[in-house]
């Protein structure tokens, strides 16, 4: 089993080979997992946070700064808060990671 | 505001006015409003309501301008969440730097101070906090006393003391002329300024000749200083016999002039008993009334109130 810094560690050296989409989604929905207490997760696109109870305003910080650690890098104030579901995550973290 | 918004607050038109006030200028905000109003048993509206026509009373003629100053205090708080959830700390340690960086900021602090104003209505953990003092220390409390407040800011809790809990005489005590010339505003506004004094006290300076209180209230102040169990410690000298402290402190709160960082009411607990009190009563009010346990798990902010007596 991978510890969380060991992933991140593993996620920073993939950086230059540019990480596959589904591999994003993949570590994603554990991340989701996590912040939001759910025991499990179909992954989509289209997730939003009217599809997940837990996803409100307090836990929304804590996905971001999730994601800034588990991905190594930081997200702009308004990147935070402009993200309509978590396939636009998907596109900023492959474009943070390009 | 919705339909189930407006059932809800039914019945309680200061609590009506102040949330259709903020909702007004922040149309996204309801849907949070919602589920804290939501959240509140049939007492706790009531609080809020009570709690909704002071407020009222002392933002009289500026009220759209607190409520935007209401909506400019969440964006600084999201500021800190950010920064807080990303280093596991407050943003300041020391005095020197709250000082130079929000205290002796006039426009910063005028708006802050309206922001937090309207925040004792309409954030579940506050008016919780309110609920408690109410009903929790108006037990204890023998009516005629005499209560002391430092740092009483807008001045509720000591007008709360002065007219529900029926103590006789209040004082005010600050570090700052401008702070107590607020709470005096504030109690002259709402008609109990006749039974205040006001007077610049250091409470590390207390005396063990210091004049002798029946009630002393700390809240939300000890997470501002450098060193909060030397305070404790000194105002012990100014409690009478018999008499109680009420402490209010925040946990996992992130604020631009928040120094000390407390993760679990044992540690306020513990806080207390350091600076020389046991404890006798605490409860926890959490952010939009989330379970304590999950609360603490992810370090959302909850307010601890505690009725101490000297050890």
């Amino acid at each position: 089993m991978h510890t969380p810094a060991a992933k991140a560690g593993a996620t920073r050296k993939m950086k230059k080979d540019q990480m596959e989409r589904s591999e994003i989604t993949e570590q994603l929905t554990e991340i989701m997992i996590d912040v939001f207490d759910l025991d499990e997760l179909d992954y989509r696109d289209d997730l939003s946070a009217a599809d997940i109870e837990e996803w409100d305003s307090l836990s929304n910080i804590r996905f971001m700064v999730s994601v800034e650690k588990a991905f190594g890098f930081r997200l702009s104030n308004s990147e935070i808060e402009s993200l309509d579901n978590v396939g636009e995550m998907v596109d900023l973290i492959q474009q943070k990671l390009a | 505001m919705n339909t189930e918004f407006q059932q809800l607050l039914e019945g309680r038109p200061a609590l009506q006015k102040l949330v259709q006030l903020v909702v007004d200028v922040w149309p996204e905000h309801e849907s949070f409003l919602l589920t804290s109003f939501k959240s509140r048993t049939p007492d706790l509206l009531d609080t809020s309501d009570a709690m909704a026509d002071v407020v009222l009373r002392l933002a009289a003629g500026r009220e759209v301008q607190v409520a935007k100053d209401y909506v400019w205090l969440c964006e600084q708080i999201r500021e800190e969440e950010i920064n807080f959830a990303r280093t596991d700390a407050y943003r300041y340690s020391t005095f020197a730097e709250t000082n130079a960086n929000v205290y002796s900021d006039d426009a910063f602090m005028e708006r802050y101070m309206h922001g937090l104003l309207y925040s004792h209505v309409l954030w579940y953990m506050h008016v919780s906090s309110l609920h408690f003092f109410r009903q929790r220390l108006g037990a204890r409390v023998k009516p005629g006393g005499k209560v002391m407040e430092v740092g009483s800011g807008h001045g509720l809790l000591i007008y709360l003391t002065l007219t529900e809990l029926g103590m006789a005489e209040a004082v005010a005590w600050d570090i700052s002329e401008i702070s107590l010339a607020q709470t005096r505003h504030a109690l002259e506004s709402l008609g109990t300024a006749d039974r205040a004094r006001y007077a610049i006290q250091d409470m590390h300076k207390v005396q063990p000749d210091a004049e002798k209180f029946d009630l002393i209230i700390l809240s939300h102040l000890l997470e501002h200083l450098e060193d909060p169990v030397d305070a404790l410690q000194k105002l012990r000298h100014a409690v009478a016999k018999g008499g109680y402290l009420f402490v209010n402190v925040p946990l996992n709160a992130p604020m631009p002039d928040h120094l000390q960082l407390w993760r679990d009411p044992a540690d306020v607990i513990k806080l207390l008993e350091d600076g020389g009190f046991r404890t006798l009563e605490i409860a926890s009010h959490t952010t939009q009334a989330l379970p304590l346990p999950k609360a603490l798990k992810r370090k959302i902010a909850v307010t601890c109130s505690v009725i101490a007596e000297p050890a």
